[in-house]
């Protein structure tokens, strides 16, 4: 499980879950990298303000993920937008991804 | 609803009225196209350009590229945030600035357009990126200006080509069948004419003629190719609105030219929402 927290927050020997990237995509520092004073130091040179840590799983989690009904109602809502199945993985892919990003800002755009 | 209200010839009478971009871009894409050019020909061409020289410092300092007011020149710019980026940046503020000035259509959000088509460029780098292609920037460009005949109608026939959405939508058809209904023709064609007009880059008009269907049998196949399936997933995502009608399938040739990996989408989906937010921020807040 895994938690976004403010840079101010990072505490040495927590451990990314997801890469730091800079604004062009490039990874500047990996996932799994145990997070040490240097490292932390480091982000706040590059203005990096938020990271995404491994929990132990009682925290409280990412608050933002959309329930199981708000996914269905994006997945019905994008099959009636587009005229084709998904018969291919990478289609695949691309639908339920799309699927996600409706789901994540359901709301905004209605 | 009357049909085939345009044609060809009629569309280029109009064209032809049209106002040329600013001097500046056609300065830029000269530059892009000469591989000898050096960062001091940019900084000049920028800085001669009162109007974008602002918007690029306005820009890098801006919190995206996390310098905060410690960027003082153009060629300072260059240096920290990068030649292309620099470029980019300007060469989309003028396209997005000079179709925002110059044509006005109560029916048509132009907010929303451009998120649709800055979401576009950014999923067409991104495949570019992967593919290890050589200049990315024009990835970039061709999202960025891909439904530039959309424009045209907007603004040379506004209530006609409402009208064409509306009935696509209620219809649930294709946005290109419908305009070949009535219009006779589609934005694709009439996008390439006007970047005819506008002596866009080769690589660009290819983009935006081909980028419903994915092909085109030349030198440019990779960038058409990312063009389409990033149009289709961008819309798909909902980022922004470019008035498609229903969806079309990826054309599956495409997919063989691309050759991505099955999880592509998912896999860049964070990078891909966080350089959307980023770059919509930074190209469509410049004049607040």
């Amino acid at each position: 499980m895994s938690m976004r927290i403010n840079t101010e927050g990072i505490k040495a020997g927590m451990e990314l879950a997801e890469p730091i990237l800079n604004c062009y995509g490039q990874t500047l520092l990996n996932s799994g990298v145990i997070l040490n004073t240097k490292h932390i130091r480091i982000l706040k040179t590059w203005n990096i303000y938020n990271v995404t840590v491994k929990t132990e799983g009682n925290e409280q989690h990412d608050t933002n993920l959309p329930s199981d009904e708000i996914i269905q109602i994006c997945r019905n809502s994008l099959v009636k937008k587009i005229d084709w199945i998904p018969e291919l993985s990478i289609e695949e892919d691309l639908f339920n991804t799309a699927v996600l990003n409706n789901a994540l800002n359901y709301g905004e755009n209605e | 609803m009357k049909t085939g209200l345009l044609d060809i010839n009629s569309l280029i009478r109009r064209v032809d009225a049209f106002p040329t971009l600013p001097t500046i871009y056609y300065r830029l894409i000269e530059i892009m196209d000469n591989p000898r050019s050096t960062v001091m020909d940019v900084s000049e061409i920028i800085s001669s350009d009162q109007s974008s020289a602002a918007k690029v410092l306005k820009a890098a300092n801006s919190p995206i590229y996390g310098f905060y007011g410690r960027i003082e020149s153009i060629s300072q710019a260059i240096s920290y945030i990068g030649f292309d980026e620099v470029k980019n940046l300007v060469i989309a503020m003028t396209i997005i600035d000079f179709f925002n000035k110059h044509f006005e259509n109560r029916n048509f959000n132009p907010v929303k357009f451009w998120q649709h088509s800055i979401g576009v460029g950014i999923m067409s780098r991104l495949i570019g990126q992967y593919l290890n292609a050589s200049g990315l920037e024009v990835y970039f460009l061709a999202g960025i200006m891909h439904d530039i005949g959309k424009l045209l109608f907007h603004s040379t026939i506004p209530d006609e080509y409402s009208s064409i959405i509306k009935y696509a939508v209620e219809n649930e058809i294709h946005i290109r069948d419908a305009e070949l209904k009535f219009l006779g023709l589609t934005h694709d064609v009439a996008g390439e004419i006007l970047a005819e007009k506008w002596s866009f880059p080769q690589s660009i008009k290819c983009a935006i003629r081909y980028h419903s269907n994915g092909i085109s049998n030349n030198k440019h196949r990779e960038i058409v190719a990312a063009t389409h399936v990033s149009n289709i997933a961008v819309n798909m995502y909902g980022y922004g609105y470019s008035d498609s009608g229903l969806l079309p399938s990826p054309n599956k040739a495409v997919w063989n030219i691309l050759d991505l990996p099955n999880n592509f989408f998912s896999n860049f989906n964070k990078q891909m929402t966080d350089s959307y937010i980023d770059s919509s921020n930074l190209l469509l807040r410049q004049n607040d």
